[in-house]
């Protein structure tokens, strides 16, 4: 990483230039820098206007208390606390091996933490909970790998994908209905992917996956969507929809949002939560991140 | 770029920081990228073929094509053996008994491959000990036909069968109690080998076992099981395992009413059990068994419990597997522990690779071809039969990824690529 990062840096800053003496204004050079590189984009071209304002809603709907998790002494989560309101679209940003990932294996039940409290909305205890029942309360997830069932049309994907009774027998004689092939139309439509519907998800492109993934998160009604890395290897017009869809999605869904991808964050987020050595660094609107001195030397001590 | 190679060229480093944004937008058209928005929806670079299917997802039909064209070779051929079988051997059509029982063997052998496909082509469980359970419904039938020697057996005794008689045994063990019951025994078929999987599969799925190290697992099992059987004190026979059966249901095995009726009986056996992994197949069930054989965490993820569903595919897929065997021992007069052997479950797994997996029919295709040419090998040249199982199995995976069942599909790919290519050539 440091090995390809400091020419660029270099030609940002010529190593014989004095350096500019406000600290922040670097650190925006850099951030901006950091969000340009990823995708070979110049920043700041695909951002469709500001956030709509967001509807007035207090409730909390996720609680993340305090929660630790380790890997062989290594400390992927370090007394994490933090809450996600009810209708709120969160970015998580942060360096790679802040815990990002694991944050979200916590709350999906695949990785149980070491100490701490994980709750969704006062009624459910994710940390007692096993991954089907915490889908089944509603939180559903999309990896940071597009994982479809590529031997599957789109529609079968979304069709296995859709809210129902999920058992043995159930699943032997389930049958759509108009209700549920009305919805699955219209998630179709939204997920743009309705003239590909009968091809099968192994040959859809990258980002086509990503939204039929997405896609297959709608098809169960969630109430919460942890979105890992949605735009990673989407073309500067998939991305351009993939915000579209979820200023769409916001207020309809809790949505928690890992993205390394800072131009796509600028676009959609309007809380911001930076983490850090698996622990919350910062948290507030992309202006006091991106201002705030801790994170910037988090970004800087990374690269 | 010549503004970014200008400061570097002695300019005062007040001036520099002015050029530093022009070099920032300098940058922007030397991207790869497209300019945004101007991607079209549809242009991205995927062929939109068969737009013109059905909106919904359509139930996929059990009875598919390939499904009525694969039991009705079935049923004629059946139904054509058992004709030729039952007539006087005057006629130059009639087929002799020990032919017929033959082909009831290789029938068996179907259905246990069949179900073997069932878990492997569909769900990805390859199974490396499938034939443990098509043993043990085997020593159940065994155990009932056992007691219908009655007193008929070498020493005479009408309670015990010889081999307890042998093995200085007063009284039958609790496990044989019931066993000479018909339809007790016809229970206990089915029980035994799904309750043996349920035992040992749901732990193992429970706790994540898959793959190579499940494989591992079923094999080991089917070894310990083997050695097991082959210990007199079992009460199953030891290493000669049950034999010299005399009749079932009071009709003698040697007759050709009865060769012929456990022919019927194992052909249809195969066709309802072709049929019922068809109808799991194409329901919604059959797809997430795909969804969990190609993505198993994200089946997981959408609300699947996936050890339910890798349970109760693995206990009626061993159902299955049972009945063959069940079929299997009256055919062949005797069952041993051989049918523990690991060799036997990956000769049968063999069968679904060459014959294609995940086609159901491709199975039985594959059981037939490699149960034929054993029999030739093993009374023409039984010193190559191992080696020509090893190179069959070789070639297959290297030329006929697909399996047998595979070829028709292939010849059409080739042919509508060569018509497109000689299309394109005109």
């Amino acid at each position: 990483m440091s090995g390809d990062k400091h020419p660029t840096r270099d030609a940002v800053f010529p190593s014989d230039a004095v350096m500019p003496e406000d600290i922040n204004e670097a650190a925006q050079a850099i951030l901006d820098e950091f969000a340009g590189r990823r995708r070979g984009m110049r920043p700041g071209r695909f951002i469709p206007g500001p956030p709509k304002p967001l509807r007035e809603k207090t409730d909390i709907a996720l609680y993340l208390e305090k929660i630790s998790v380790a890997f062989d002494g290594f400390k992927a989560l370090n007394n994490l606390t933090m809450y996600v309101a009810e209708g709120e679209l969160r970015c998580i940003i942060g360096p790679n091996g802040a815990g990002k990932t694991t944050m979200m294996d916590v709350i999906t039940g695949k990785t149980r933490p070491d100490r701490g409290s994980a709750w969704f909305t006062r009624a459910c205890n994710l940390t007692a909970m096993d991954e089907v029942g915490i889908v089944e309360a509603g939180i559903c997830r999309k990896f940071q790998r597009p994982s479809v069932f590529e031997a599957l049309t789109v529609l079968h994907n979304l069709e296995l994908s859709l809210k129902s009774d999920k058992r043995i027998l159930n699943t032997l004689g389930a049958r759509l209905t108009g209700e549920d092939r009305d919805f699955l139309v219209a998630v179709l439509e939204r997920i743009r992917l309705h003239e590909q519907r009968n091809l099968a998800a192994g040959k859809l492109s990258h980002g086509q996956k990503q939204w039929l993934e997405i896609g297959m998160l709608l098809m169960q009604k969630p109430v919460m969507l942890l979105l890992d890395e949605p735009v990673a290897g989407m073309s500067p017009g998939e991305i351009e929809r993939t915000v579209e869809l979820l200023r769409d999605l916001e207020g309809e869904q809790v949505i928690l949002l890992v993205e390394h991808d800072m131009e796509f964050v600028r676009a959609v987020a309007r809380t911001v939560t930076v983490l850090h050595q698996g622990s919350v660094l910062a948290e507030g609107d992309m202006d006091t991140i991106r201002n705030n001195q801790a994170v910037i030397e988090a970004y800087l001590g990374e690269a | 770029m010549t503004e970014r190679d200008m400061p570097a060229a002695g300019v005062p480093a007040g001036v520099r920081r002015n050029v530093e944004p022009q070099m920032h937008e300098a940058e922007g058209p030397c991207m790869p990228a497209g300019i945004p928005g101007a991607v079209p929806p549809t242009d991205l670079g995927i062929p939109l073929t068969d737009l013109t299917g059905p909106l919904e997802a359509t139930p996929e039909r059990v009875l598919n094509r390939s499904a009525v064209v694969f039991l009705g070779c079935l049923a004629a051929c059946a139904f054509g053996v058992a004709v030729c079988g039952l007539l006087p051997a005057v006629y130059p059509l009639h087929l002799d008994a020990y032919v017929v029982s033959l082909l009831g063997k290789y029938l068996c052998f179907a259905l246990l491959a069949l179900s073997i496909d069932l878990i492997w082509g569909y769900l990805g469980i390859l199974s490396l000990g499938h034939g443990a359970f098509f043993g043990l419904g085997a020593y159940v039938a065994g155990m009932h036909l056992m007691r219908e020697i009655g007193g008929r057996g070498v020493y005479g005794n009408p309670a015990l069968p010889d081999f307890m008689v042998f093995l200085n045994w007063k009284s039958l063990p609790w496990y044989w109690q019931g066993s000479d019951n018909f339809l007790f025994t016809c229970l206990l078929v089915i029980l035994v080998p799904g309750l043996a999987a349920y035992v040992f599969g749901r732990p193992a799925f429970r706790s994540r076992v898959s793959g190579v190290y499940f494989s591992i697992i079923t094999q080991a099992v089917t070894f310990a099981l083997m050695l097991a059987f082959f210990r007199n004190e079992m009460g199953f026979g030891g290493n000669n395992g049950l034999t010299d059966f005399k009749s079932l249901l009071g009709v003698n095995l040697q007759s050709k009413y009865m060769i012929t009726g456990l022919f019927c009986a194992s052909a249809l056996a195969l066709g309802t059990g072709y049929i019922l992994c068809r109808v799991i197949v194409a329901s919604r069930l059959g797809r997430v068994f795909v969804a969990v054989r190609d993505a198993e965490s994200r089946t997981r993820f959408i609300g699947y419990r996936v050890e339910n569903v890798k349970s109760a595919a693995f206990v009626f897929s061993a159902v299955l597997a049972g009945l063959a065997g069940a079929l299997y021992v009256p055919q062949v007069g005797i069952v041993n522990p051989g049918v523990f052997a690991p060799l036997f479950s990956v000769e049968m797994v063999v069968c679904v690779a060459l014959g294609g997996r995940g086609r159901l029919y491709g199975a039985v295709i594959g059981a037939l071809a490699v149960n034929i040419a054993k029999t030739f090998f093993t009374t023409a040249l039984p010193d190559v039969w191992l080696f020509f199982l090893g190179a069959l199995f070789v070639v297959v995976t290297l030329v006929l990824p697909d399996g047998l069942a595979g070829i028709p599909d292939r010849l059409r790919g080739s042919l509508t690529a060569l018509k497109a290519k000689s299309g394109a050539g005109a």
